[in-house]
């Protein structure tokens, strides 16, 4: 069994009458790619910020790598959130080497690996010069060389893709997969671009209104969520079909190319794929069949809107 | 990595990134050497755009002038009015006309008659102003012509003698026990280091304000939070800002100094040293810039001034005032999101500071008033109105009290304040109010880890 990382029982957080996140339960794994879901105001950086020791919880319990949450695990993180800057009045790297500094790495290390850095993500030439001659693209990659250098174990990343043109985030994709695959890395990313979500994370947790509505590993998030879902592409009478159906199973669209229909339909729990598609066969050929995973922006608006309703 | 170590780490990002700008340098190293040079600049300036001041003077009674062969008139007593650069007198019997006056190159015209020793007061007719310097010059020359004519109508009196008993009292303060003298000077040398005071602790608490301003818009605040905690954060930068104050003071005492060497150097090699050693009945390697600042009673005072006592209470008085107000300047700045957000939120902090500034102003006339007492002990205005007590001389332990109030309320109010910055610091898109800002002073929530 994985190393647990992160166990949160009960942490709750408030802001005056604002209750910012309700009693919360959430475990993370060592070595995993965690996707922390949410829409705005659902919690998200307010968790963040009490995991990376900014604000404490006002109750619950929160243990990091089997230990009471406290400062020394602190150097153990790398925090990139959302809203991030540079101080425009410094030299690139001497920035870098500051926050390295301040997460207790040796100045010759840091150098060192810094250097390797500056190769990695190709931005070599930047050395020396001011921060206020990045663009926004380069600046997010000199934050995100500031979040990792120091080799946290757990790195937690706020959209660390806003602001990167394809090929950079590429670059930097590539280098969270490493980090992960040959370090031992466990990122969290919280994110609202669910294409990324969907390639790479292993698990998720979803958060609205400061309550987890949904988790799991992304698949079986995916897969529960589909909620009976299926394609079929059938070959006959259309309007006999549908009629015969009746209110066995939810008709949510259908389209005609020749004599080939494609039915989506919803098909309830006690109604299973092989019982349709024996029941199907005696009223019209049917040429494909198959169950519809639902994207994970599917999942995410699906939840968020059930849970409201 | 320690906490001390992380203050230290922050103290040396603050320091180094503010004296290695180019402003900074120029500031610290020009500073003495552009005041110094504006004020020789205007001296010059001034006295070079004097227009010279021609005067005609009409001496109807003939009391003052006699006539020469040539018909010209020439002053009874030539001593009066001695020739100068820019004043210039020629006398007469009638009176000129504007057109007279003009084409004789004259700027004014003035009167002396008879009933000038009763009135003592002199028409001066003129067509363009004469400069202020000039006019105090006319002044003198014609009141000594008039006391001359004056004494010289008693019979029983020489003018010599009535000057060896013309008698000006001059009052001179000392002190009741240590007998030191305490003038006017004194008081406004205080006055100067209050002035200095004040600039100082208002510039860099707006560094700290702006500092903090600028890690809050540009949201760098949060990731420095993820790892250190916020009052190290603040003390941090309150301390690394301030030894850059203190380095600029350092850097200005040094040049000052240097300044002053040099120029005494050159000022005893200079031929005016020998000419003034020559009239004082001195040998001239005995005399040099101190010498001759003894010799003033207007820089007397300056040799008498004990000033490692000054230096090193300006000194302390600029740490704790500085650190006093900068806390209030840093939680300012953590309550907004950009510098102009902050100007209705600076007129409480700026109220004691500009009172404190009044009070010191109103203490040179009378720097051992009640009032300039007190305001030395009040923790807000004592870094600034102990400053013009101090040259007159204070009792130890009247500086030890103020300076024990001032550091006791500094470490109370940073503790407030950073409660304050704490929360305030992550705070977007909505500025606290009053009632917010008094709750997280004084039922304080969680905080950081």
């Amino acid at each position: 069994m994985s190393q647990s990382i992160l166990h949160a029982q009960g942490i709750t957080k408030s802001f005056g009458d604002h209750v910012a996140l309700a009693p919360l339960d959430l475990d993370m794994e060592a070595g995993k790619i965690v996707g922390l879901l949410g829409p705005n105001g659902a919690g998200k950086t307010t968790l963040l910020r009490m995991v990376t020791g900014i604000t404490k919880p006002d109750r619950g319990t929160l243990r990091m790598w089997g230990e009471s949450h406290h400062r020394g695990l602190l150097s153990r993180m790398g925090y990139l959130p959302e809203e991030r800057g540079l101080y425009k009045s410094m030299r690139v790297a001497e920035q870098v080497l500051y926050f390295a500094t301040l997460r207790g790495m040796a100045r010759p290390e840091a150098e060192r690996d810094l250097k390797q850095w500056f190769e990695r993500l190709e931005v070599e030439g930047w050395w020396n010069r001011e921060v206020a001659d990045l663009s926004k693209g380069m600046a997010q990659k000199i934050q995100f060389i500031a979040t990792v250098l120091h080799r946290p174990e757990l790195l937690i990343l706020d959209e660390p893709f806003s602001g990167l043109d394809p090929i950079n985030a590429a670059l930097v994709r590539d280098e969270m997969l490493r980090l992960v695959k040959e370090e031992g890395t466990t990122l969290v990313l919280s994110t609202h671009n669910m294409g990324s979500v969907e390639a790479l994370c292993d698990e998720v947790f979803l958060l609205h209104k400061g309550q987890k509505i949904l988790s799991g590993p992304t698949d079986d998030v995916r897969e529960s969520a589909r909620q009976g879902r299926v394609q079929v592409v059938v070959c006959g009478n259309l309007m006999a079909f549908v009629a015969e159906l009746g209110a066995r199973a939810e008709l949510l669209h259908s389209s005609t190319e020749g004599d080939r229909h494609t039915l989506d339909m919803t098909l309830p729990e006690s109604w299973g794929m092989p019982a349709f598609l024996a029941w199907a066969v005696q009223h019209v050929e049917v040429l494909e069949a198959r169950p519809v995973r639902l994207s994970m922006e599917e999942v995410f608006v699906q939840t968020v809107e059930s849970v409201g309703a | 990595m320690n906490g001390l170590s992380t203050v230290l780490a922050i103290v040396r990002r603050e320091y180094l990134t503010r004296v290695r700008r180019r402003a900074f340098v120029v500031a610290t190293v020009l500073g003495p050497i552009l005041t110094v040079g504006l004020i020789a600049g205007l001296v010059l300036l001034t006295q070079s755009t004097e227009d010279p001041v021609k005067v005609w003077v009409v001496d109807h009674d003939g009391l003052i002038s006699v006539p020469t062969d040539g018909g010209q008139f020439v002053p009874t007593c030539p001593a009066c009015y001695r020739e100068r650069p820019l004043l210039t007198y020629r006398f007469g019997r009638e009176e000129k006309t504007k057109e007279g006056l003009q084409a004789e190159g004259y700027t004014c015209m003035v009167t002396f008659d008879a009933g000038l020793m009763q009135s003592e007061k002199m028409q001066l007719l003129q067509l363009s102003p004469p400069p202020g310097r000039a006019k105090r010059a006319m002044e003198r020359d014609f009141s000594e012509a008039l006391e001359r004519l004056k004494v010289r109508e008693r019979a029983d009196l020489d003018y010599d003698a009535y000057l060896s008993l013309k008698t000006d009292v001059s009052l001179v303060a000392l002190d009741i026990e240590t007998g030191e003298q305490k003038g006017e000077e004194r008081a406004l040398l205080g006055f100067m280091f209050s002035v200095f005071m004040f600039t100082f602790v208002l510039i860099y608490g707006m560094h700290v304000m702006r500092g903090v301003i600028e890690e809050k818009s540009n949201r760098i605040v949060e990731v420095v939070l993820s790892t250190v905690r916020p009052s190290q954060l603040l003390a941090g930068k309150i301390v690394g800002i301030g030894l850059v104050g203190l380095t600029q003071i350092l850097g200005w005492a040094v040049l000052s100094w240097g300044l002053f060497f040099v120029f005494g150097l050159g000022l005893d090699q200079s031929a005016w040293m020998e000419g003034w050693a020559q009239t004082q009945g001195l040998a001239p390697e005995a005399v040099d810039l101190t010498t001759v600042m003894a010799s003033q009673s207007e820089l007397a005072f300056l040799l008498d001034i004990n000033w490692g006592v000054m230096l090193t209470c300006g000194a302390l008085y600029f740490v704790l005032g500085y650190a006093l107000y900068s806390a209030f300047f840093a939680t300012i700045g953590a309550m907004v999101e950009q510098e102009s957000d902050a100007q209705y939120l600076l007129l409480p902090v700026m109220a004691p500071l500009l009172f404190s500034y009044m009070l010191a102003s109103m203490s040179l006339d009378s720097p051992e008033s009640t009032l300039a007492i007190v305001s030395s002990f009040v923790p807000f205005s004592a870094p600034i109105s102990m400053m013009v007590r101090l040259p007159m001389g204070v009792p130890w332990w009247h500086v030890a009290l103020s300076m024990a109030l001032l550091l006791a309320t500094t470490v109370a109010l940073v503790g407030l304040a950073g409660r304050v910055y704490r929360v305030a610091i992550l705070m977007y898109g909505k500025k606290p109010n009053m009632k917010e800002v008094v709750r997280w002073m004084f039922h304080p929530d969680s905080g950081a880890l």
